[in-house]
């Protein structure tokens, strides 16, 4: 009573013997392929396990257009990766086309002697240790009528040809490496959508923090760190998790029994008063897990802490003039007009026709007007960018460029 | 639904299983998260099996996740019995029957005494066994899921063919269902901070690569008349912009000038003033999904938006009476000490008096300075009304395919 087409499985392997030693090659591929989506060092001892159940002699490439819209194509073996600005042209077998076939779908590359000469094969896939052809490939990901990522089999030394059962193997793989990529990308994208909202957290200037039930913190924002003095670059995740109870502990030392509602504290150090806000997280029954992971958050507010310098945002905002700025910059930070003039070294009567500047060019009338404007936008939000992420900033460069 | 045809008489018998463990495989991982999909597994386990027999799954409650039971014919339910697969003593410790272990059931075992055979499976005439138990994920001292194949009738008694199969997919049940506990927590980190992020006054909109919104906090729904939450890949990618992005661009379009980091603006509706500051998220070069769904944060100010106030916060904090923290509040929204005292119905004598004492309890001076004390903490930031995690729908939808752990 088996429905094997209705489950997905393709008749056209046929007789059982043959299907017999495909199961064998075929499941342990299959474990290490579900294990873990999403880990790429799990998908390299993928391909690794596949080469070596293809047979001695044979290697696999992954070959892929090139991130963010740019030309050419990105050629990769473990670690190892190479990219230029080369045309996609593979000697495929048949009449088919390499740009439209679907997902998963298995092709066979020529022995074509002009492939060697091709600047595909010469720039990327010659120094990653493969030999011309033929081969197999199978297409990895894409959209409909334009994937862009491909595994490619090609010999890894000369006279290496794909046997009958190698192209077997892949047919019987295709469907579920499809599959894995769909649980990739649901992996992925669930972790996206957390850390989006990690990043953004870190430009507010209030500081926020996520504890479990035990009061022990789960998530700390940039300037909770640094209410806290936990130092975002020093330690290992888990150390700095640490580090975050510990400070927070000594913060609350007198606090055991606040669980909701507000506080005024006076920093350990140095004595500067902070606003907290506490509020618990109302979880559904069924959250389980995160519902104490995620017990309450903290709100910190540090109104002594000048969190940056925003000065450059207020003459974007409003054209203000740079001393403009400056004056309206002291303002909010709880100074009188004469304090500031006397800071500024001007005189007290050109301070007033500064800022009669600033409430027409802010829409304001008052002081109080002015600093509520600043505070609500420019001052709720860090000016300084989050800490060094070299990788990602390079990445961001060129995006900006492009 | 067996398709009734036999494989051919010539078929070894092992072969069969094979291929009928391979069959089985890609429905079975597309079902981690996802109820309907985890259904059409068991079923298709089932189909494989005999039309006697029910295959089910079964998580007890563990870490004050609910137990889930899932079966070919039951469809999907919550749980709430305690530890509903231990049968009256300790479970085996991990060292003797590891995750991925097949049992076998025999009928009037300890598992007839178990709250889930007792309580759940008995009512609807399940046998309790001869029938097979894969222990599906368990810690060291105890099993917390488990899939089962059970007689409906006495018709069906298991054969070796059946172990066999079972014994092929338990490490794939096993890896299915782990897979299916990291989804579900990379949702649940999302949504942690997404309810913190719901108590800022802040607007906070994420646009993605073609500057369509993928995420708005609620203070930018409200802004935007929208729903708040992220918006789902299948909709960023459709032809036509989503409601949200609608909304947003419609702001936007009174500004010619959308290049810069910062933008001061009118709302279309009724011309107040709003900030707009925007930040590009950086991602490293192998996130490139992230990258097009994230592109960039954009924080809105509303000076004229009711600041928060939450739970009487300025009460707890300095003490404010009601009246004070009202007049507190009416001067951080952007009113004078005149209207405030209009609003109030109070003389502005009276006004003037109830600012001393605001001035005296907070420790200010001016009016600028309260301003500034209230408007850069937890009062002025952070919203009164609390959403819970887990009311963010559209996150959870598409996220997890919608977990197990919910309805």
């Amino acid at each position: 009573m088996t429905s094997g087409a209705r489950l997905g499985f393709d008749g056209r392997s046929g007789g059982a013997l043959r299907l017999t030693g495909l199961y064998e090659r075929a499941w342990p591929l299959l474990g290490l392929l579900y294990a873990t989506p999403g880990d790429t060092a799990a998908a390299s001892r993928f391909v690794e396990a596949l080469c070596k159940t293809i047979s001695d002699g044979a290697c696999a490439v992954g070959l892929g257009r090139a991130p963010e819209e740019r030309p050419g194509l990105v050629a990769f073996r473990y670690r190892d990766h190479r990219s230029a600005d080369v045309p996609l042209a593979l000697p495929v077998a048949g009449r088919e086309r390499l740009e439209t076939l679907g997902v998963g779908s298995v092709f066979e590359l020529r022995d074509d002697p002009e492939f060697a000469t091709a600047p595909l094969f010469r720039k990327l896939l010659a120094p990653l240790g493969a030999e011309a052809g033929p081969g197999l490939g199978m297409v990895l990901d894409g959209v409909p009528g334009r994937a862009n990522l491909w595994l490619l089999v090609l010999p890894a030394r000369p006279g290496w040809r794909p046997a009958p059962r190698d192209r077997e193997l892949l047919d019987c793989l295709a469907p579920h490496i499809r599959e894995s990529l769909r649980l990739h990308a649901r992996v992925t994208d669930a972790s996206a959508n957390a850390r989006a909202l990690v990043a953004a957290f870190d430009h507010v200037a209030l500081g926020v923090i996520l504890m479990d039930a035990s009061r022990r913190v789960s998530f700390a924002n940039r300037s909770a760190d640094e209410i806290l003095g936990v130092s975002p670059s020093a330690a290992s995740p888990a150390r700095r998790a640490e580090q975050r109870t510990e400070a927070l502990s000594r913060l609350l030392v007198d606090q055991r029994s606040v669980r909701r509602g507000s506080l005024m504290l006076r920093h350990p150090e140095d004595g500067r008063p902070l606003q907290l806000f506490f509020t618990p997280f109302e979880w559904p029954a069924s959250a389980g897990e995160a519902g104490r992971r995620y017990s309450a958050a903290l709100f910190i507010g540090d109104a002594k802490r000048f969190t940056g310098d925003p000065v450059d945002v207020l003459i974007e905002l409003y054209s203000l003039t740079p001393s403009e700025a400056r004056l309206a910059l002291l303002l909010t930070t709880g100074r009188s007009v004469e304090e500031s003039a006397s800071q500024l070294g001007i005189a007290l009567s050109t301070a007033r026709s500064v800022l009669k500047a600033i409430f027409a060019k802010t829409g304001t009338r008052r002081q109080a007007d002015l600093v509520r404007m600043l505070l609500i936008g420019p001052g709720a939000l860090r000016p300084d960018p989050p800490g060094p992420q070299p990788r990602g900033k390079r990445a961001a460069r060129r995006r900006r460029r492009g | 639904m067996p398709a009734g045809s036999s494989s051919g008489g010539s078929v070894s018998a092992m072969a069969d299983v094979e291929r009928r463990a391979l069959g089985l495989l890609e429905l079975l991982h597309q079902a981690p998260g996802s109820p309907p999909d985890w259904i059409r597994f068991l079923e298709a386990l089932r189909n494989e099996i005999s039309p006697d027999a029910v295959a089910l799954f079964a998580a007890q409650p563990h870490a004050k996740r609910p137990g889930v039971l899932a079966g070919s014919g039951l469809g999907v339910s919550h749980v709430q019995l305690g530890d509903f697969l231990r049968p009256s003593q300790p479970h085996p410790p991990a060292s003797r029957i590891p995750a991925g272990t097949v049992l076998s059931l025999a009928p009037g075992g300890p598992f007839t005494k178990s709250l889930l055979f007792r309580d759940v499976l008995e009512p609807t005439g399940i046998l309790s066994g001869p029938g097979f138990l894969v222990i599906t994920e368990r810690t060291e001292s105890l099993v917390i899921a488990a899939t089962l194949v059970l007689p409906r009738s006495a018709k069906w008694r298991p054969r070796a063919a059946d172990r066999a199969l079972l014994e092929r997919l338990a490490p794939h049940l096993v890896i299915a269902r782990r897979t299916h506990n990291r989804l579900v927590e990379r949702a649940r980190d999302a949504e942690a901070l997404l309810s913190a992020f719901d108590r800022l006054v802040l607007g906070v909109v994420f646009v993605d690569e073609n500057e369509r919104v993928s995420f708005a906090n609620r203070s930018a729904a409200e802004l935007l008349g929208v729903a708040p939450g992220f918006t789902d890949t299948a909709t960023l990618a459709s032809d036509l912009p989503d409601e949200r992005t609608r909304a947003w661009r419609r702001l936007l379009t009174s500004n010619a000038d959308q290049g810069r980091n910062a933008i001061s603006l009118a709302h279309p509706d009724d011309g107040r003033p709003l900030q707009v500051l925007a930040t590009r998220f950086t991602w490293r070069e192998h996130e490139g999904a992230a990258a097009a769904r994230f592109g960039r944060a954009m924080f809105i100010g509303d000076a004229k938006r009711r600041s928060g106030d939450p739970a009487g916060i300025l009460h707890e904090l300095y003490g404010l009476t009601r009246s004070e923290t009202r007049l507190a509040l009416l001067l951080l929204a952007d009113r004078s000490i005149e209207e405030a005292a209009e609003s109030l119905g109070i003389t502005q004598t009276t006004a003037r008096g109830v600012l001393k004492t605001i001035f005296a309890k907070t420790g200010t001076n001016r009016q600028a300075s309260l301003v500034r004390l209230l408007l850069s903490g937890p009062p002025g930031q952070v919203r009164g009304e609390s959403a819970a995690p887990g009311e963010a729908a559209p996150l959870a939808a598409s996220a997890t395919g919608s977990a197990a752990t919910r309805r």
